[in-house]
């Protein structure tokens, strides 16, 4: 008698042969699916881009109407919760680094520590995190119930591109939206953080504005804007898939939109960890 | 006359009922055809296939005037092929579907525009004479403003005719046109796409379990059972009597 905490049991479709497996091969069953979700991640966005040359005459006006609601649902409505967490996070971190390095002897590094970790390591994974929670999810939403009411296939029968006229413009307001906030949590992370740690008496009196200007090199700026890039495109693309994986029922769609935000957490995690591999060899102490 | 839309050996696969099998008709410009069946059949999968919209398992569809429409069933077509083939086939038909399928978060004018608006983004002006017409065509001036959400169905299903109408397309595909709506929504539909069927030549093809209701649109009227042809109604057959008695013995014979 077979022990069935042991095995896997695959279902390729409804009906089909059922495939049990031993538990060793769960982890590779696990890698290959997510390694088929990246891919058919890469294909979406491939789609998607080609679409804005192939169909370049389509529904320019439409497509940027999309676009703009998508920034302003994303980035105007998220202003204010972004400056809120960056000056919180940036007038803690200033106070720790100015306060604690000293003690081991390390003043000179106070702000420089401060830029790297706050403002290229942080800020694009914080507005990532906010942009998650608060728009990834109703990206997902809003195509899945789209499928489920049948205006996807109302779309589609009208010859309109969905990799145009859906996909492409949330990925494209996605990523304007995490740019533009990643920009906003910076500036308002570096005066807002600094003025209210200052003023509250937090900071050493040789921890300095000018300093931090300085050590905001254009090779941080250029990275975190990447990382600001490669989120959105990321955000933006793992919520049109999972809303387009929406089939018929609407209890699909809190399922999907479940998955889409751990997809996207987990896919921004590990780009941030590549892209800071990627990086660290470069980096002079 | 000319052929607008030509079936040939067709097979189409059936979500419920018999799939489709040797589906052969001319549907010629001008016609309104209607398609109903005796006993349980998926009309909507041998309308979805006619339109494109599904892959038939055997058989051609022949659309006047489409030359490239092979690139759609072209497994080693590139995706740019098969978006031109699609744009170039969708832009001739127009499908109202069952459930109707309007935008939820467009109002009613800017989903009768939105095709128009993606496949040739016209000025302004011109989006707004040709969806007035439509409109006050199909008496939608009073809710052009409203969701969908706020509508009848006789409203729903006459604005979803106005957007499928809009591209001015050769072929209209109308599954169920008339269920569950009022009887001024469904005068309205039938004049309207009289009116079009008479000026631009639209062809139209209806399909409906009902056949009462086929026969109020209908120059020609196929009967499906078991996914083949079983009768060809035209002419003084479809006078109503006799139309809803012959299709009373098919019934019976297929029956017994």
């Amino acid at each position: 008698m077979s022990n069935l905490s042991s095995e896997i049991t695959l279902k390729p479709d409804a009906g089909g042969p059922q495939l049990t497996l031993p538990s060793w091969f769960a982890p590779a069953h696990f890698l290959g699916r997510e390694i088929g979700f990246v891919l058919t991640l890469f294909k979406l966005i491939y789609r998607s881009v080609a679409s804005m040359f192939w169909e370049r005459r389509r529904g320019r006006s439409l497509v940027r109407r999309v676009i703009l609601q998508q920034v302003y649902f994303t980035a105007v409505q998220s202003t204010a919760l972004t400056v809120l967490v960056a000056v919180a996070m940036g007038a803690l971190l200033m106070h720790q680094a100015s306060v604690i390095l000293p003690r081991f002897g390390l003043p000179d590094f106070a702000e420089w520590l401060t830029v790297l970790i706050l403002f290229r390591e942080i800020a694009p994974l914080t507005v990532a995190l906010i942009i998650i929670a608060r728009s990834a999810n109703a990206i997902v939403i809003e195509i899945g119930n789209m499928r489920v009411n049948g205006e996807i296939r109302a779309l589609e029968v009208l010859g309109i591109n969905l990799d145009r006229f859906i996909v492409l413009p949330r990925i494209v307001g996605m990523t304007v939206s995490v740019t533009l906030l990643t920009v906003l949590f910076c500036a308002a992370a570096m005066w807002g953080g600094f003025w209210t740690a200052h003023a509250a008496g937090l900071l050493e009196s040789n921890f300095l504005l000018e300093s931090l200007l300085e050590n905001l090199t254009l090779d941080i700026i250029l990275n975190i804007l990447l990382r600001a890039f490669c989120f959105g495109i990321v955000i933006g693309a793992v919520s049109c898939l999972h809303g387009l994986w929406v089939r018929v029922a609407s209890t699909e769609v809190p399922q999907q939109a479940s998955r889409g935000v751990v997809h996207s957490l987990s896919l921004c995690f590990i780009l941030n960890f590549v892209i800071s591999l990627w990086f660290f060899t470069g980096t002079e102490v | 006359m000319t052929a607008a839309l030509t079936a040939t050996a067709l097979a189409v696969p059936t979500n419920h009922g018999p799939p489709f099998k040797d589906v052969d008709f001319v549907l010629e410009k001008g016609e309104a055809l209607g398609v109903t069946s005796i006993g349980l059949t998926d009309l909507r999968a041998l309308l979805e296939a006619l339109a494109g919209l599904r892959r038939a398992s055997a058989g051609r569809v022949i659309w006047g005037g489409l030359p490239a429409l092979g690139a759609l069933y072209d497994d080693a077509a590139s995706l740019r092929e098969r978006y031109r083939a699609l744009r170039g086939l969708r832009r001739l038909m127009g499908y109202v579907s069952d459930t109707v399928s309007l935008i939820n978060n467009l109002t009613v004018y800017d989903n009768v525009a939105l095709p128009l608006r993606y496949h040739f983004d016209p000025p302004e002006r011109t989006v707004e004479e040709r969806t007035e017409r439509l409109l006050s065509m199909l008496c939608l001036e009073p809710v052009r403003a409203l969701r969908p959400a706020a509508l009848s169905l006789g409203a729903k299903r006459r604005a979803a005719l106005a957007r499928a109408l809009i591209l001015d397309p050769t072929v209209l595909f109308l599954d169920s046109p008339f269920s569950d709506i009022d009887n001024d929504s469904a005068e309205i539909l039938v004049s309207v796409v009289d009116h079009y069927a008479k000026k631009v030549g639209l062809s139209v093809i209806a399909a409906s379990y009902d056949p009462r209701q086929i026969l109020t649109m209908a120059s020609r009227v196929i009967v499906f059972h078991g996914g083949s042809i079983v009768a060809t109604l035209s002419g003084e057959a479809l006078e109503e009597s006799r139309f809803l008695a012959e299709i009373a013995r098919l019934q019976a014979s297929y029956r017994s």
